[in-house]
């Protein structure tokens, strides 16, 4: 595997923040690890650039989708099957508005919720560096690097007073084996 | 004034998973007593499926009677979760943490229970639902999109699938942190349900946008579904029902009773699950101002409704409110309406030392769905009962043994799903208290500390 | 569309930022740059005042009252100045009742409308000798004693006194600032308006309680005005009109016109009155919010009656239809429905146009020429009906009337009076200073910047 992960957990905010620090120091790039929290922190807070996302764009596809669905249904069968009803025009255009504005809105729906899953990555199956103690209120920092920066990632995250460092390899220590 | 506890990020974890792993006494004592109830619901609707539509008190020309009376009471229960959570996430308002989840999954329950009813009313509902989906294309033969009757389906069910979604949505972070911690079938289940998600920044933001826009889409859709409700009424010629103001009177009275029922949810997780640190007085306080103008707006459409049918005084109108307003049991209803509805709650939640007393607010916001359940009646049925020019015959109605158990049944249904949920999910948010305590903050002004709340948008 | 860097508001508007003495300094500038800027506009005012008028005078009075017709234009000046002037002050009032610290510097911008409430009083004072008793018509009074003469009067009389009640007391702060450092020709009027205001703790404790309550009496007073108006001036005078959501429709879209009124005041302070500092995006952007919420709620209202009618297709529906719809007046609804509800709708729903300032600005003007249109079509539908129509409590309308179309008479009055109301506000900015500096230091320490970690943040304060 050309990329190696190693993962930092951290007891309070101050040291995550710390170890976010060092390993910007030791020249690691914003894009090249990332912080797991059991609730979001005010964004800015690990000096991440809030990143590019696309969501916006999926509830309008929805919402017309949902449209052309609403117009098919509601246009095709009145006019497919000409019944007059009510001395109502045989196509109706005020019922149509009706049906044709909750398929709107259930396209958009759909999508968006279509797009916060897609902008999240999730269902996520792949493996990567986990630890439960993550949801119990510890801050991760996940280093993703190539291998032969990997002992650097560890040397900065145990600069920050880490509770563990987790590597592919299993638990390394929050202190340098003595030799 | 916002009292606040800071909480440990472990404790919190606990206290609210508290319900998914104890059932105290109290919560058996609501699984069986419903559960009783429910049983007794199941029975009434297969005795009524068995028996036919003739064990109820329909009859011509009440082809509508309780059964459709509690499917709008229900649709009125579901808007609830919507005017809770998107409005209060859309506004920031701090208050909301604690309420959303459980408002929202009671939009839920009740929009199933509420959808349940229409179906069951057919009386054989295996051959509607046979000859209603799929659209039968080929031999040209599906449900007039002219009649109102198929704009309900459509309205209810992008509902249903975004209040779901919505729910589900801002439940997957949950769903991570019950994986972490539990074994078994809970574990599988949360596993699923969870996504892998793993709490890193992008998900967390995509999150807090999620909360947004779909608060912000779901709104316009929660007025349609009761406005659509309300044409079922208002697009026909029956006296009382060809109402204009129909659409907004229904919704306004929906957010009445359905905030009203997020206060009966409130005390009664405060009772049941011990979560006096996230349900607090100042919720109580806060949701008992926001009820005092959704209660006032509702008198105003209220009365418009009444006092514009009788504006016309034309003799058919006339009769029928004479009927209601004067005549046993309507005058009676009325009654209850309004003093339920209105007089007896609303100056009781002008008070601040009201609104912070649990017991109160629980027993007014009771009195209220009383109120708006005597109010769903006596907008649907007098005007069914009398004859006017297009109708052959008028009758009483009398709701029979079978409607009143599948309408008290119906509360069952939706107490008992709920406690099922609370059993399985954490029926408050745990991640959004979390996050609110780490977006707390304080301001000092000479010495006065003030709580604060860091900006999220 | 993707959102780039801190595009999530973690900037502070520069108001915040300020400090107490600064927004004292921007007021006392107020009131003491009364000069040529406000002499011009005002004295045009006057003029145009002045000729409406004389114009109402002329025509509608020398014609009579029996002839309603002739009063079109003056109902309709009643009717905008009602549905604008008068509905801006109980925004002001939801806006403090919803606790949201970013109106304060808002409420004066609105609040200041209330001065203008004489000129809707008189004119309907004025309008009400055109109508017929409601003995023997259909009403909302059902033929009730002097009615809708007396009653209506003293509707209207309570919300003329609630809503100076209001401007006064919700200024009084500040005309003790007038009155301390004004020109001597500024402090008679302060001085008088606020005698014994000195500030102390227990002043400022009975001062947001009134303010709250006097504000929170005006929306419950204005509400019932609207109803009543609605369906005197439109219901009660097109036979077979009958629709239980107008009222409803008409406050709504009132509230609507009222929010529009308050952005393009704000606009107006932030161009000429030096006001950048206190009127930003932050307001722009959540008055904006709302003008969207009531643009859609335009239609909502609308269609409720519109689909109810479509259904029923009874002949008298049909005819309504017909007339405020279809046929006869077509044109100035398709041109209420556009600048209502689509445009605003199509311009709104832009997350970064509703961010800025321009855009809720253009869209309020849009808005503000929409209810107008909006009201001259109704106000000119029900007003062509004599007398002999709605007697004998009518039920249909027979004959769908021909379009009521203005002449120089009508839009002398209408403009007249719009500029008088606009006079009136110009006048009363001598004594009410902007920024309201009550409502400004009283909410400075509620925002500040706060650095948390590597985030600059922005904190909120709450109270309540």
């Amino acid at each position: 595997m050309a990329i190696r992960e190693v993962l930092g957990l951290y007891r309070d905010l101050d040291s995550a923040v710390a170890a976010a620090d060092a390993l910007r120091e030791a020249g690691f790039s914003r894009s090249e690890f990332e912080v797991l929290s059991n609730a979001p922190y005010p964004e800015g807070t690990f000096g991440e650039e809030s990143g590019i996302h696309r969501l916006f764009v999926f509830p309008l596809i929805g919402a017309a989708c949902g449209f052309a669905a609403g117009l098919l249904i509601t246009g095709g069968t009145q006019l497919s099957f000409p019944l007059l009803t009510g001395g109502k025009p045989l196509l109706s255009i005020p019922p149509m508005i009706i049906i044709m504005y909750e398929g709107t809105m259930l396209g958009a729906l759909i999508f968006t919720v279509l797009g916060v899953l897609f902008e999240s990555r999730l269902p996520w199956i792949g493996r990567a560096l986990y630890d439960p103690r993550i949801t119990q209120g510890y801050i991760g920092i996940l280093v993703r690097t190539a291998p032969e920066r990997e002992a650097k990632a560890i040397e900065a995250l145990r600069k920050a007073n880490p509770e563990d460092i987790l590597t592919e390899n299993g638990n390394v220590g929050k202190q340098p084996a003595r030799s | 004034m916002q009292e606040r506890h800071r909480l440990g990020e472990e404790e919190i974890t606990r206290e609210l998973f508290r319900p998914l792993v104890t059932t105290t006494p109290m919560m058996w004592v609501g699984f069986i007593g419903l559960g009783a109830v429910l049983a007794i619901f199941v029975f009434a609707v297969s005795w009524m499926f068995y028996w036919g539509l003739g064990v109820t008190g329909l009859q011509r020309p009440n082809m509508w009677g309780f059964m459709i009376v509690n499917f709008v009471f229900w649709i009125g229960i579901s808007h609830a979760g919507v005017m809770i959570s998107a409005i209060l996430r859309l506004t920031q308002a701090e208050w909301r943490r604690p309420v959303t989840r459980a408002a929202e999954v009671m939009t839920i329950f009740s929009l199933m229970t509420a959808m349940l009813h229409p179906v069951i009313h057919t009386g054989r509902p295996w051959r509607t639902l046979y000859w209603v989906f799929p659209y039968d294309f080929w031999r040209n033969l599906w449900p007039d999109v002219r009649g109102p009757l198929v704009w309900d389906p459509s309205a209810i069910l992008t509902y249903l699938t975004g209040s779901t979604l919505f729910l589900y949505t801002t439940m997957i972070p949950d769903m991570a942190l019950a994986r972490d911690r539990t074994t078994g079938w809970r574990r599988v289940l949360y596993t699923i349900l969870a996504l892998g998600w793993r709490g890193n920044e992008r998900q967390w933001k995509m999150q807090t946008i999620a909360g947004f826009l779909l608060s912000g889409l779901i709104l316009p859709v929660f007025v349609s579904v009761h406005s659509i409700v309300s044409w079922d009424f208002a697009v026909s010629l029956v006296p009382t029902w060809h109402a204009t103001v129909f659409a907004p009177y229904f919704v306004i009275g929906a957010i009445h009773s359905g905030v009203s029922a997020v206060v009966t949810l409130m005390a009664l997780m405060r009772w049941l699950f011990r979560f006096d640190h996230y349900i607090r007085l100042e919720h109580f306080d806060a949701i008992g101002r926001l009820l005092i103008a959704v209660g006032t707006g509702w008198l105003w459409f209220f009365l418009l409704d009444i006092f514009f049918a009788i504006y016309p005084q034309e003799a058919r109108e006339l009769e029928i409110m004479q009927f209601r307003l004067f005549q046993w049991p309507f005058n009676v209803l009325t009654a209850l309406i309004f003093i339920f509805g209105y007089f007896i709650p609303v100056p009781i939640w002008i008070f601040q030392r009201f609104r912070r007393n649990v017991k109160i607010m629980f027993w007014t916001s009771i009195l209220v769905n009383v109120g708006m359940w005597a109010e769903r009646y006596w907008l649907i049925k007098p005007g069914l009962m009398r004859k006017y020019e297009l109708t052959f015959d008028w009758n009483w109605y009398r709701p029979s043994i079978v409607e009143v158990s599948i309408v008290l049944g119906s509360f069952a249904l939706v107490g008992f799903l709920l406690l099922v949920f609370s059993k399985i999910f954490p029926p408050i948010s745990v991640w959004e208290e979390k996050e609110g305590q780490h977006f707390a903050q304080q301001l000092q002004v000479g010495k006065r500390v003030v709580n604060a709340i860091v900006r999220e948008f | 569309m993707a959102t780039h860097g801190h595009a999530h508001g973690h900037e502070l508007q520069r108001t915040w930022e300020l400090a107490p003495s600064d927004v004292v300094h921007s007021a006392l500038r107020w009131i003491r740059s009364l000069g040529a800027g406000r002499r011009t506009p005002m004295l045009v005012g006057v003029v145009l005042f002045v000729l409406g008028v004389v114009a109402i005078l002329a025509f509608p009075l020398r014609q009579g009252f029996a002839d309603r017709q002739a009063w079109t234009y003056v109902a309709v000046a009643f009717l905008y100045l009602m549905s604008t002037a008068a509905a801006a002050p109980a925004l002001s009032t939801a806006l403090r009742v919803a606790r949201s610290h970013w109106r304060r510097p808002v409420n004066r911008a609105s609040e200041i409308w209330a001065v203008t409430l004489i000129i809707p009083f008189l004119l309907y004072l004025l309008l009400l000798p055109t109508f017929p008793g409601t003995e023997d018509r259909l009403s909302i009074w059902f033929g009730w004693p002097l009615s809708p003469w007396l009653w209506g009067a003293l509707l209207m009389l309570a919300l003329t006194g609630t809503g100076y009640l209001f401007a006064w007391f919700s200024s009084l702060p500040d005309l003790a600032i007038v009155r301390d450092h004004g020109s001597p020709a500024q402090r008679g009027l302060a001085a008088w308006l606020s005698r014994g205001w000195i500030g102390s703790h227990r002043q400022w404790r009975m001062y947001e309680k009134v303010v709250n309550n006097i504000g929170v009496l005006y929306v419950l007073v204005y509400v019932p005005v609207m109803t009543v108006l609605a369906s005197d001036f439109i219901i009660a005078l097109i036979p077979g009109y009958f629709t239980a959501v107008f009222p409803a429709y008409f406050t709504i879209t009132s509230f609507q016109a009222g929010i529009a009124l308050t952005i393009v005041t704000m606009a107006v302070l932030r161009r000429w009155g030096g006001q950048a500092d206190y009127l930003g995006r932050e307001q722009f952007w959540a008055l904006g919010k709302l003008l969207l919420a009531f643009s859609l709620l335009w239609f909502y209202f609308w269609w409720s009656e519109f689909i109810i009618f479509w259904y029923g297709r009874t002949p008298r529906e049909i005819n309504v239809l017909k007339l405020l719809v279809g046929e006869t007046y077509r044109w100035p609804f398709i041109l209420s429905f556009a600048m209502n509800f689509a445009l605003p709708l199509l311009i709104l729903m832009w997350n970064p146009i509703r961010r800025s300032i321009a855009g809720p600005t253009v869209v309020a003007c849009i808005v503000l020429v929409g209810n107008l249109i909006d009201r001259i079509r109704l106000t000119s539908a029900a007003f062509s009906q004599p007398d002999s129509a709605l007697l004998g409590h009518a039920h249909e309308l027979h004959e769908v009337p021909a379009a009521y179309v203005p002449g120089l008479s009508d839009l002398l009055i209408l403009v007249g009076m719009i500029a008088g109301a606009l006079t009136l506000v110009l006048w009363a900015t001598r004594y009410l200073p902007f920024p309201s500096v009550a409502e400004v230091v009283g909410g400075l320490w509620l925002r500040s910047h706060k650095p948390f970690k590597h985030a600059r943040l922005i904190v909120i304060g709450k109270p309540e």
